[in-house]
């Protein structure tokens, strides 16, 4: 039985769709990234789980019910805000306790409960602070201890790590997997930012805004190597992975397409288009001895030193190549003659009218 | 001197000025209130005289104007717990998300806020009359809604709209109800605007001549009238009408001097955001 189950969900702001044809399903215990850009709608489908986004048409299941109009707090989910939504006026005892208050727990109880999860997230010597006094991680783990006291089926997550230091955040990112891997309950984590989508999820689902003139948000649901790897479309293949993957238009001759010198063998199901787009990773594209009998010639436009790598910026006679050299041996300098060979095995070609991937 | 010090000292010259001229017409009454008829109207003006209390003495033993102050309080806590009790529950209404026809609302409030003081008073006088509320500290207090209302709810609305609404989604999913949430989340967290309202209702109802003196008679006479009533048919009796002017404004004083950080929020609202 899936967790949550979306079928055919369309959400609408007004007269406005956000969200169209959404059908994905989460599995128990499964912690699920909706990852995508500004207005991809992927807030929205968080909070049309946690039932504070109306779905106007489609079915939402949680646990195998159908809960398009079940009140928030029959849902059997928790959920952590981007901006935490502690209450100010409350400790952080009294954050932690207000949901066992509302729902008329005694005292005693409530005390215990609190103390309880106060000791599982570290925030046992805080408890009498108010949540102004509190440090951006301390506040995250009251958010986070909250969530854990209604024991859900379901944790939900809206970006709750962009508003802490980049530091902070490589920390929290851990701590909030360790705990996925101690709670066992199904997360649905929500952020724009693809580092935290790749380390994160068990399956991500790369989502596009509808104003971008697709037809459905969900671009493409898998593991993070599926998404990296095998990219359904020009939409996560662009999307996912720093730096971006390159792309080159090449028209489609005898079965072929030429990269440079580099003659490239297409599938059947490529070979018969006018045009073909290739796509290859940074790390994908080798440098090769200038004058060898394959390949593109370039010059170095740009170089950017990590110090374990540099990320080299060609231009050449079909555009820009961007190029990720381990530091090992000699790297070119800028403006210097280079020659770059694509790897055939790591090619990715997409249909340039349909934007889809061809195989 | 530098340019700049110059101009410090202009504009502290300017506000001097702005502030003298704003006190001078009380200072000027505290002056007659301290003086003998004789030396308030000496020509030109003494400005140093013997002061003496009788006028004050003669006020705040007056039975009809210690009356009309107590009046006057009972309506503007009368009249404040009924502008909060209404006006709370809907602000919080109106600052929902989606709220059909909140902008016509809003503007309704402000223009009935609006209105003229005299516009009530002829249609109430009858409708007072008829259930006797005339010449009743309550029925005062029920027309004084007439503008608190409005203020009450436009005022409570723009400091709920300060808590954010992840807030109120938090309690949401925590099972709380709308009532819940208002009074466990929004209320503690809009206190300094809770006063801020009431001290600018108090000074509205307070300061408040016209509807006093239309709807009462002499059970129900506010401060303002009491004052007003030193002013008899023959003559002025100067003294005694300053020396309770002066009373009258005292209560606003202290309070506005001691609220005064919560009258400028209230007042900056929205000012800066």
């Amino acid at each position: 039985m899936a967790a949550v189950e979306f079928q055919n969900v369309g959400i609408s702001f007004g007269t406005v769709p956000v969200v169209r044809g959404l059908s994905l399903s989460i599995q128990e215990g499964e912690f699920v990234v909706l990852v995508g850009p500004s207005g991809c709608g992927k807030s929205t489908i968080l909070r049309s789980i946690a039932g504070l986004a109306a779905i106007s048409s489609g079915e939402m299941r949680i646990g195998g019910k159908r809960m398009n109009d079940a009140d928030p707090a029959a849902r059997d989910i928790a959920m952590v805000f981007q901006s935490y939504a502690l209450f100010p006026n409350m400790t952080v005892a009294g954050n932690l306790g207000f949901g066992l208050r509302i729902r008329g727990e005694t005292r005693a109880e409530i005390d215990r409960k609190v103390a309880e999860v106060a000791a599982v997230v570290g925030l046992s010597d805080h408890l009498h602070k108010r949540p102004g006094a509190l440090s951006g991680g301390q506040r995250q783990r009251v958010a986070l201890a909250r969530a854990i006291l209604r024991r859900p089926r379901v944790f939900l997550f809206d970006e709750p790590l962009s508003n802490l230091d980049a530091e902070f955040r490589t920390a929290m990112r851990a701590e909030i997997v360790r705990f996925h891997r101690t709670q066992g309950a199904s997360m649905v984590y929500v952020t724009h930012d693809q580092t935290e989508a790749m380390t994160m999820g068990d399956r991500i689902a790369v989502l596009s805004p509808l104003a971008a003139g697709h037809t459905a948000n969900l671009m493409q649901y898998g593991t993070p190597d599926e998404v990296y790897h095998r990219p359904a479309n020009l939409f996560v293949a662009r999307f996912i992975g720093t730096p971006r993957m390159n792309f080159v238009v090449l028209p489609v001759e005898g079965g072929s397409a030429s990269y440079g010198a580099q003659r490239l063998p297409l599938p059947a199901a490529a070979a018969h288009l006018a045009n073909v787009v290739i796509g290859q990773r940074p790390e994908h594209l080798r440098l090769v001895p200038l004058g060898a009998a394959s390949g593109l010639p370039g010059t170095v436009d740009h170089v950017e030193n990590l110090g374990h790598e540099m990320i080299l910026t060609l231009s050449t006679a079909i555009g820009p190549m961007v190029l990720r050299e381990t530091r090992s041996g000699s790297a070119p300098s800028l403006g210097q003659a280079v020659q770059v060979t694509l790897d055939p095995a790591q090619v990715h070609l997409f249909d340039p009218v349909s934007e889809q991937r061809v195989d | 001197m530098t340019r700049a010090r110059r101009e410090t000292i202009l504009s502290y010259a300017i506000l001097i000025l702005a502030g003298l001229l704003s006190l001078f017409p009380i200072l000027w009454i505290i002056g007659i209130s301290l003086k003998t008829q004789a030396d308030a109207f000496a020509m030109p003006p003494r400005l140093i005289f013997e002061p003496i209390w009788d006028h004050y003495a003669k006020v705040w033993s007056d039975s009809t104007f210690i009356e009309g102050f107590l009046n006057s309080l009972f309506a503007a806590i009368l009249g404040n717990l009924l502008a909060f009790a209404i006006g709370i529950p809907a602000a919080f209404a109106l600052n929902q998300r989606r709220v059909p026809g909140r902008a016509a609302i809003l503007a309704w409030l402000l223009l009935s806020y609006m209105l003229p003081e005299f516009l009530f008073i002829i249609p109430m006088y009858g409708l007072f009359q008829a259930t006797g509320l005339y010449d009743t500290v309550f029925g005062l207090a029920l027309v004084y809604q007439t503008f608190t209302l409005p203020f009450t709810i436009w005022m409570m609305r723009a400091f709920f709209a300060d808590v954010p609404f992840a807030l109120y989604e938090a309690a949401r999913l925590e099972g709380a109800q709308s009532w819940q949430i208002l009074f466990r989340v929004y209320l503690p967290m809009a206190l300094a605007g809770i006063a801020a309202t009431a001290i600018l209702n108090t000074i509205r109802i307070w300061n408040e001549l016209a509807i006093a003196l239309g709807l009462t008679f002499d059970r129900a006479q506010t401060v303002t009238v009491a004052v007003a009533a030193y002013r008899g048919y023959a003559s002025i009796d100067w003294g005694a009408l300053s020396a309770a002017a002066i009373t009258s404004i005292l209560p606003m004083l202290i309070f506005a001097v001691l609220a005064q950080r919560q009258i400028v929020g209230g007042l900056s609202l929205g000012a800066v955001k």
